[in-house]
Order: structure tokens, then sequence, then C-alpha cells
């Protein structure tokens, strides 16, 4: 290495040669290294919590309490135990009441871990503990206090029990990090919970079982556990119990991480492209203006070797101080992304790993090679006989070998950021195929304009000659901005449009609320408070929860069910005579009146014959068409359903469709009714109570006037408001589309160095121009003016392909995603165009403004 | 012979082009001595700068060879030339070729910046001096008139202290004062610093103030004259 190539360096620096390669490369490397810290360091602060996430070594998890079987065992282990119920309910203070998230812990928990508990709302003095809460003790979150106007010392209602509230929770270990942890905390004492009566049958609870011990005793209970459930399979009974390990957890996040990353750098790695594009461009003007350099310093008797040198030397520079540069301006960027994400994670956030760092900088190397070093190529080859024969011609690396090199570096980028190629390879076709629709549309916009500029007065024609004429750069600057105002119109619309109208298109009718879990000796009671309160409902449902275990005897894979979204989990299941509002059916027959006429027959007669045949005919369920496509299931299949780990056949004899949008409660599987009478269901309904009215704030609202009767009477019931759904939903969008956002504004910025970059390419002949046409007697304004309509055209084209664009995509979002009918939007329409023309004006008047403002005399003398 | 520092010996250039050979030098030779000064002239696309380009190996002749000193150019590959080229020859441009992105005292150290030389910095400002423009070493190229470029060009050239410069139509861009002003700079550092000067020009006046003038027509070398005077300065010199 020689100091005289950091001198020329410098001096290419100073001479302004070099700054639009060093701004694209810095951009470009400022949006991965924003959008890699950013998914790093979540991800690692998530990771970091699953290692206390189960509080414990090992937990056995059920939707009914432990067998005390797990317990003895796990005692004959000599393994240390602690017990957990968590479920929702309501708690009451004075007339106040919200929906809670109740844990019930032992005395012993957390096993692994500690709550940190403080004794204010402002968090201060926190204590770390390794025990639960005492008898008749409650510790909740510090914002119950202020959903419930409550201080510490005061008592809730927790079910029939009255707790003091004596500590706040600052931190609990297993608390989890999803949306589904909504309702405040509060913990209470395992040994309270059955006064508090809150435990019913059909009461949705998740018990725990917590283990700690040697690694010797655990991975002994582990095979225990395993060789049970490979028992209980072969006697095909379904397991009630699941085994948690942290390993479990991790491998599930780990997998949703490393999709969530991938995602995140694919829409960086279009910041990447325009930004490779930039640089492409501008280092072809940067060889240009190296010619002379490499053919003086050959004349001189430096070698071709050393010329070559001398270039890596000088790209590695570059390429290590943008480098640099872009992880600063980056590590800034990334806090705004974890700024706009706090809201939904709750996560104490470790320093970032090398990881992003290394992304950041081979990022940064790759680019150089890719898209700097092709056009820099041919500069060692230059014959130092072009200091005398300045016409010599230089033997440029061919545009489409240059081209090739560009896509291979950014398919090898793409590639390792998703980390699969076939992912690269679509998603880099399918954002070429989306540049190459834009260019021909643009095209056409051209010969359009090119059209109207004839008929114009003599700026305005020269403007349009010119976006013709260089017809090519142009397309480059209206795709390369089309594209990215078009992604940003898309998540623009999606996130302040989308739901708004969803909201709207709701029908009048709609329900406000919906009853869950109301228990079966419970729904009379309920209708009768319902209608003292002159309430429409719709049908009541009764629902049990259950999964499918067999088709046609066979069972289901993991991978089969894991097709279908809707079934892969736990379901709910409902039985009844009628077909719902809003459900089609689309194959097969709804069961008919025969065994509607038998089901009479039964509940009058009951005689042993007609039971029998009654439950044949009784043995049938209809599907909903979507899952019964993912899952591959034709009519006339038997399907084995597990409830409560009973299990019962059924033959599939109509697939309907489903109109989610109603908002009734909607279900994937309806059962013919009577099959589903023996497994104890609650029942759901929904309810209709006008427009809602909100609280304030964070405050859930369920302030339609049943709801605190309802509540109070029936407090295993769970009362959900519409609004409060909706309000979830509409900040999960919003932030999500806040981060988005964000990177597309990076993205946008390497859309301007593109523009940037091509005003470049065709500087010196614009200079040239224009020195002329002002030596010929035209007036500053004139030029200015054709400048002007040159970019305003190429703004306003931009424009209205991006917004074209955005609402065709969101034309699809609506009817096919959303299933609304289809809306147009010309708020999006009038953002696009204004944006595209005031972004494009500006900036190219900006980087225009020295063929304006230098006198014509001297822009020639420049270019001799 | 001994003294000889350029020898071209039966130099032919032939381009190819689209339809045929293009022949553009024919059979040139001669001699030049160390601190000699040589004009090469001749009307437009006689082959002048073609024969600039092969003496100071810039390019390859077809046929012939070409003696810098004790090296054979002809029989050397580019990299090789190129060491002959560092360790001998200078340049002056007709149209300067200055860098515009350095300075007048960068554009002037530059080449011994290249060549790895200490005190680059200080040589430069010495020549500059010497060509009159020491007050504007910070100057760039677009901030000095014509006559004042190719004044950095001169010093630039000598500062390396070549044996040999290669002048190409060095006041051809320039107005008659000032191409006067610059030939005379020219010469007068040709002097002090022994260097053999070879160069092309259209100008007579320049010409003349070299001590040998070859002539070129159609590709061919159809004279080689001694100018007398300037001999006879010379020898005065060497008596001196």
């Amino acid at each position: 290495m020689n100091w005289i190539d950091f001198k020329l360096l410098y001096r290419d620096w100073r001479g302004g040669q070099l700054s639009l390669v060093i701004s694209a490369l810095v951009l470009a490397v400022t949006v991965v290294t924003a959008v890699s810290l950013f998914a790093d360091r979540v991800e690692r602060g998530i990771r970091q919590q699953i290692s206390q996430f189960l509080a414990a070594d090992l937990a056995v998890r059920g939707g009914i309490e432990i067998d005390q079987e797990y317990r003895l065992k796990a005692e004959s282990e000599g393994i240390t135990t602690a017990d957990t119920a968590s479920f929702r309910s309501m708690v009451f203070a004075g007339d106040k009441n919200h929906l809670a998230a109740v844990k019930a812990v032992s005395f012993s928990y957390p096993l692994r871990g500690k709550i940190e508990l403080s004794d204010n709302v402002r968090g201060r003095n926190v204590e770390s503990l390794s025990n639960g809460p005492a008898q008749g003790e409650a510790w909740v979150e510090p914002r119950l206090l202020n959903l419930l106007n409550l201080e510490i010392g005061d008592t809730i209602e927790v079910g029939y029990l009255s707790l003091a509230i004596t500590r706040l929770i600052v931190n609990e270990p297993d608390r989890g990090t999803g949306f589904g942890a909504a309702g405040a905390r509060v913990m209470i004492s395992l040994s309270d919970l059955p006064e508090s009566k809150l435990i019913r049958p059909g009461s949705r609870v998740t018990y725990r079982l917590l283990m700690q011990g040697d690694e010797r005793s655990i991975e002994n209970y582990k095979a225990w556990f395993d060789n049970k459930e490979a028992k209980r399979k072969a006697g095909n009974a379904e397991p009630h119990y699941r085994l948690l390990t942290p390993q479990d957890s991790e491998e599930q996040l780990g997998e949703t991480f490393a999709r969530g990353r991938s995602f995140l750098l694919l829409s960086g790695t279009i910041g990447v492209l325009l930004a490779g594009l930039a640089m492409a461009l501008a280092s072809h003007r940067y060889a240009g203006r190296l010619t002379d350099q490499v053919a003086l310093m050959k004349a001189w008797g430096q070698s071709s070797a050393v010329v070559r040198r001398s270039q890596f030397v000088r790209l590695l520079m570059i390429a290590l101080v943008s480098s640099l540069l872009g992880m600063f301006i980056g590590w800034l960027a990334h806090y705004f992304l974890l700024e706009i994400a706090r809201g939904f994670l709750n996560v104490e956030l470790p320093s970032p790993s090398w990881r992003p760092w290394f992304v950041a900088s081979v990022t940064g190397m790759v680019c150089v090679l890719g898209f700097a070093l092709p056009a820099l190529w041919h500069l060692p080859t230059i014959a130092p006989l072009k200091v005398l024969r300045r016409d010599l011609p230089t033997s440029l690396v061919s545009q489409s070998k240059r081209l090739w090199v560009g896509v291979l570096a950014l398919f090898a980028l793409t590639a390792w950021y998703s980390g699969s190629v076939v992912t690269a390879a679509l998603f880099l076709g399918a954002l070429f195929a989306l540049f190459g629709v834009c260019a021909l549309v643009a095209l056409q916009f051209l010969r359009l304009v090119k059209g109207l500029g004839a008929w114009q007065g003599s700026f305005v024609r020269l403007g349009l000659a010119n976006l013709w004429r260089r017809r090519s750069q142009t397309l480059v600057q209206l795709v390369a901005f089309a594209t990215t105002l078009m992604l940003l119109l898309i998540v623009t619309g999606m996130r302040t449009n989308l739901i708004s109208e969803w909201e709207a298109q709701l029908p009048d009718d709609t329900p406000s609320h919906f009853l869950f879990n109301v228990a079966d000796k419970e729904v009379d009671a309920v209708r009768s408070l319902l209608d003292e309160n002159q309430l429409k409902t719709t049908e009541w449902y009764p629902m049990v929860r259950g999964r499918l275990v067999e088709i046609n005897g066979e069972t289901i894979t993991r991978e089969r069910l894991a097709r279908s979204g809707g079934l892969s989990r736990e379901v709910n299941f409902t039985q009844t005579f009628y077909l719902p509002d809003g459900n089609k059916i689309t194959d097969g027959q709804w069961w008919n009146k025969d065994t509607e006429n038998l089901a009479d027959i039964e509940t009058q007669l009951n005689p042993k014959g007609v039971q029998e045949t009654l439950n044949s005919l009784m043995q049938q369920f209809s599907m909903e068409s979507d899952v019964a496509t993912e899952l591959g299931v034709n009519l006339g299949d038997v399907i084995t359903f597990s409830v409560g780990g009973l299990t019962f056949n059924a033959r599939l004899t109509s697939i309907r469709t489903v109109n989610w949008q109603n908002m009734n409660p909607n279900f994937y599987i309806i059962f013919h009714p009577g099959l589903l009478d023996k497994y104890a269901p609650n029942w759901v309904t929904a309810v209709k109570a006008g427009t809602p009215i909100r609280a304030e704030g964070d405050a859930l609202s369920q302030q339609a006037p049943f709801v605190a009767e309802m509540v109070q009477r029936f407090p295993t019931a769970i009362v959900l408001e519409l609004t409060d759904v909706v309000s979830r939903i509409r900040e999960v969008i919003s932030r999500v589309t806040q981060g988005l956002e964000l990177i597309l504004l990076l993205v946008l910025a390497c859309g301007a160095m593109v523009l940037f970059a091509s005003i470049s390419v065709s500087f010196d002949e614009r200079l040239r121009e224009n020195a002329i046409l002002r030596t010929l007697g035209s007036s500053k304004n004139v030029i200015l003016g054709a400048l002007a309509v040159e970019y305003v055209t190429l703004g306003l084209v931009s424009g209205v392909i991006a917004s074209a664009g955005a609402e065709i995509v969101l034309y699809f979002v609506q009817t096919k995603v959303f299933d609304l009918s289809a809306q147009w939007h010309p708020s999006l329409w009038l953002l696009g165009i204004f944006s595209g023309v005031v972004l494009i004006t500006v900036l190219g008047l900006m980087r225009s403004r020295e063929i304006i403002t230098v006198p014509p005399l001297e822009s020639l003398r420049r270019l001799a | 012979m001994s003294d000889t520092i350029l020898s071209v010996r039966s130099v032919s250039k032939t381009v190819r082009t689209a339809n045929h050979d293009l022949t553009i030098l024919h059979d040139v030779s001669f001699d030049i001595r160390q601190s000699q000064s040589l004009a090469i002239v001749g009307p437009s696309g006689a082959g002048k700068s073609t024969l600039l380009g092969l003496l100071a190996g810039l390019d390859e002749p077809s046929a012939g060879d070409i003696w810098l000193g004790e090296h054979q150019i002809t029989a050397m590959g580019e990299e090789g030339r190129a060491k002959v080229r560092a360790q001998l020859v200078g340049f002056v441009f007709q149209t300067f070729q200055l860098l515009g992105s350095l300075t007048a005292l960068e554009n002037v150290a530059l080449p011994m910046e290249l060549a790895g030389q200490k005190g680059a910095q200080d040589r430069a400002r010495e020549y500059l001096d010497k060509v009159g423009l020491g007050q504007r070493v910070t100057h760039y190229p677009k901030q000095l008139s014509g006559g004042e470029q190719q004044r950095v060009a001169v010093a630039r050239a000598f500062a390396c202290s070549p044996k040999l410069l290669f002048a190409d139509e060095p006041t051809g861009n320039l107005d008659q004062a000032t191409g006067a002003k610059v030939s005379d700079l020219l010469f007068e550092l040709n002097e002090q610093s022994n260097t053999t000067l070879i160069l092309v020009t259209h100008e007579a006046r320049l010409a003349d103030r070299c001590q040998t003038t070859i002539t070129i027509d159609g590709g061919r070398l159809i004279s080689q004259v001694e100018n007398r005077e300037q001999v006879a300065v010379t020898n005065a010199r060497a008596i001196a």
C-alpha cells in the first residue's frame, strides 16, 4: 500500500468525483445495517428471554389440571416443582373492571429467573424475588392501577375473592412477548384459586407444572414423558399434556425470526439495488474522469499492475470508509425502528452481535465489487498513447457484462440475506418484472408527452424533447422513482386506509360485543339479562375445543396440518341445525329434515332402535372450503376428532364458504347437532349493542351498560369488544407499516441517488448544450424553464405510475385479503403525484443548478 | 556516437483500417545526442505525433528499432517501456493535460510522488517559482489561464529531471505572445537542466530555436537540417 493512493483518493473526493459513489454506498450500507441491527437485537433479546421463558428447566403444560402421576414422577427423580394456572378473567374495583390476565402461582414459583417487584408506580425500589404472592395478596402490573384507579394497598375483586394489592410487577420471567398477553397481569396465590371460584368446568385455563433439577434427572423425566406419550399414541389416545423445553421455544422462535429478518432484509435489498444502480452510474462518470489521470500515470511509466493496485486500494478505502459511515448512520436509524416497535416488544435488548456488522460490511464490499469495479475495470488497460491521441478508444467493459456482474452481486446478497436461492430468484425476478412493467408504461407516457411537446412554447418543447432524447436515462430515473414511491404508497395506503375502509364497510347490524365461555347452565340467565337490556344477539352456539387426529383412519401428519393455517392447532367446534348466516354450501348437502325429524323423534320417544340410526346419521360434519382445500379432504372422508382426550368419527357431508366479514361467530367445522352434547360445551354469541363508547387511553372499553352486570354476575364468561379487537389490529398494522415506511424512506433516498447519478451522466452534455443555447441568446429563464418542465414531467409520470401501481396492489389486498369491495384512493393519487413532482423537481433542479449558474464561457472552457 | 541519447533506425508504422493497411510512417531513421533539441515539423496528418509517440515509447512501431539511451525500447513490452519512461522521459502536451481536481502544486508534484521521490512538494514549489507561478500554487487549473496552465505543465515536466522531454505542439493552444513566453521558458529550463528536447510543432519560430529540425511529410522523413546558429550557441556554451 502506498501513501500516494490515499492522496489520490483524497484528491478525487475533494474534486467531487466520488461524492455520489460514496453517498450511494453509504445509503446501501445504512439500510442494511439498520435493518439487520434491529432484527438481530430483537431476536437476541427474545432468545435471551427464552432461557427464562419457562421460569424452569422443563414444564408440562395442559388445558386440564396436571395429573398427579406427572408430579409423582418428578418427585421420584428429585426434581423441584412449582405450579401455575393462567386464564383471563374480569377483575373489579368498585364500579370499574378490567379483563385481566390472571396467573395463580404456587409459592415456589419461579424456579428459574426472578420476579421483579416494586412498591411504587414509577418502578423504583425494584426487588427480585424467587417466590410467588402469599395467600390474600395480589401482585399486579402498574397499568392496572391506572385502569382501575387504584393504589397499592387497595383491594381488588378476583372472582369471589377480595385481595390486597401489595406489590407491582415490573417483570416476570415467563410473561411472554406475544399479543395474547394483552390484559394487565394479576398474580395471585394458587391456594386462593379454589376460593375465587373462577375455575369452572369448561373454563379456559392453562396449567403448567414447572420443574427444576439437575441435567440427568431432567433427561430422565423427558425420556419417561416421551415413552408415556408414545404408548398413548399407540393406544390412539389423545395427548393431554405437552412437554415444554427452552429448546423447543427457541427453535420455533428461531424460524420465525429468520423469516422476519429475511423479510426486512429483502425490503432493504431494493435499497441496495437502487444504490447499486446509482453507484454504477456514478462510477461510470468517475471512470471517465480518471481516464486522463491513468493515461498520464502510464505515460510517466506506471505499469498496468501499479494502476490496477492503486485502483483496488482506492476502492477498498471507499468501501471501508463508506461502510463505516453507513454502519454509523444505520446504527442511529435502527433506534427509530426500535422506537416504533417498542409498543409491542416488551423485551430488554442486549447489545447486537457481530452478525449485523458483518452483513453490513460484506454488503459494502459486494456493492463496490459488483457495481463500482466493473465500471472502472478497463482503466489499467488504457493505452499511454492516449495522452497524445485523446480520441483513442478505451475498451470499456461492455454494458451487458457490467449489468450481469451487478445482477450477480445483488443475487448473491439477496440469497445470503434470505438464506435461500429460490427466494432470491423469485424476489429479484418479481422486482425486475416490476421494473420492466414500469419501464414499458413509462415509455408509453414519454411517447405521449413527446407528442404534446410539439404544440407547446419554446422551453416546454425543449424540456420535453430533452426527456425523449435521453430516454434511456429518463427511464432509469422513472423506474427507480416510480417503484420506490409505489412501495411507499402501498405501505402508507395499508396503514391509513385499509382498516378504516374495513370498519366503514361493516354492515350496520354488525355485532359490537362477543360473549364467550358462557357455561351451559348460565345461558338462560345471560339471555334474560340481555333481554332486559333489550339487546339482540346472533344465534347461540355451543363451542368445544378440539383437534383433528385422523383422516380415513390415517393419522394426520404435522406437515399436513401445518398446510392449513386454520386447523394446525386446537380449534373451536360447534353444532347447529341451521346453516349460519353468511355461510353458503358449495359442495354436498347440509343436514336435511330427515335428521331433524329423527332428532324430534329422539327427543320424544328415545327408543333404542331409533337412537342407533340417529347415531349414524348424526355422525356428519361440515367444513369451511378453504381449510378443506388446504387439508386436501373431500366429501365422504371420515375424520377422527379429539375433544378433551376423547375421540369420535364423523363424515364430511358438506363444504361451505363463510363470510368472515359479518363478524358473527363463525366456525371452520360445524357438527351435526347432538355430536358434541357430551363434551360440556360453552356457549358463544355476538351481541348487537349499538355503537360502543370508547374509554380513554389504554383502558379496555367494556362500557356498554350490560357489560358490567354481565361480568359481575358471570365472572367466567368473557366479553370481548369489537372496537378493541379492531384497535389492536390497527395498532399492529400501524407499527409494522411504520417500520416498513422508515426502511422505504431510506430506499427512496437511494432512488434520489439514482436521479442524481443519472443527471450526472449527462451533466457535461447538458452543460455544453446550455452554454451553447445561452451563447446563442437564450435567457437563463428558458433554460431553467426547460429543466423544470423536464423534472416536473418526470415527477408527474413517476407519480402517476406509482399511484396506479399502488392502487392495483391495494385493490387486490382489499378484495382478496380483506374481502372488501374495491374503493378508489384519491388521496393516495394526490400524495403520489404531489410527492413525485416535488421530490424530483427539487432534487433535479438542485443537482442541475450549476448548469444554470455557471457562465457559458466558463462552461465551454471547462469542457474544452 | 557514445553521447547519442535517441537512435531511430528504419522505423515504420502501419495501422489496419477497415479496408486496407495504412502506413503512417515509412522507414524513418535519425539520431539525437544528449542535450540536443530537435523539432519535428511537417503538415497536418504527416505522422509527426505518431513519431513522437513511438520515440517516447508510448507506442510500438510496425518495423524498425528505437534506442532510448541504452534501452532498445522496440524489443520491450509495454511494462518494460513503462520502466524506461519512468527513468528517462517527461512530457508537455498541446492540451496541457493537467488534472482538474489537483492544484497547480499537486499537478507538478504528482509524477514525482508516483515515482516515490521524496520532497516532491518542495521540488514542485521550486519549479513553479521558476515558471513564475510561485503565488499560484494552490490554484486549480480552471482558475488559471491557458498560458499559465502550460507553464504548470512545463514545470511538471522539468521537475522530474527527465533525460528526454517530449513536447507535442506545446504552444499550439496558445496565442502568439503567450506561446512565445512558454517557449522561452521551455528552452530556458532545457538549458538549465541539460535535457534533450524533442518537440513537434507547426510553428517555424519554435522550430528555429531547436538545433535540429526534421521534416516529415506523407510519413517520410524528407529533411534533417542542423540549425547552425543554435549549434554555435550550444557549442559556445559547452566551451564556456
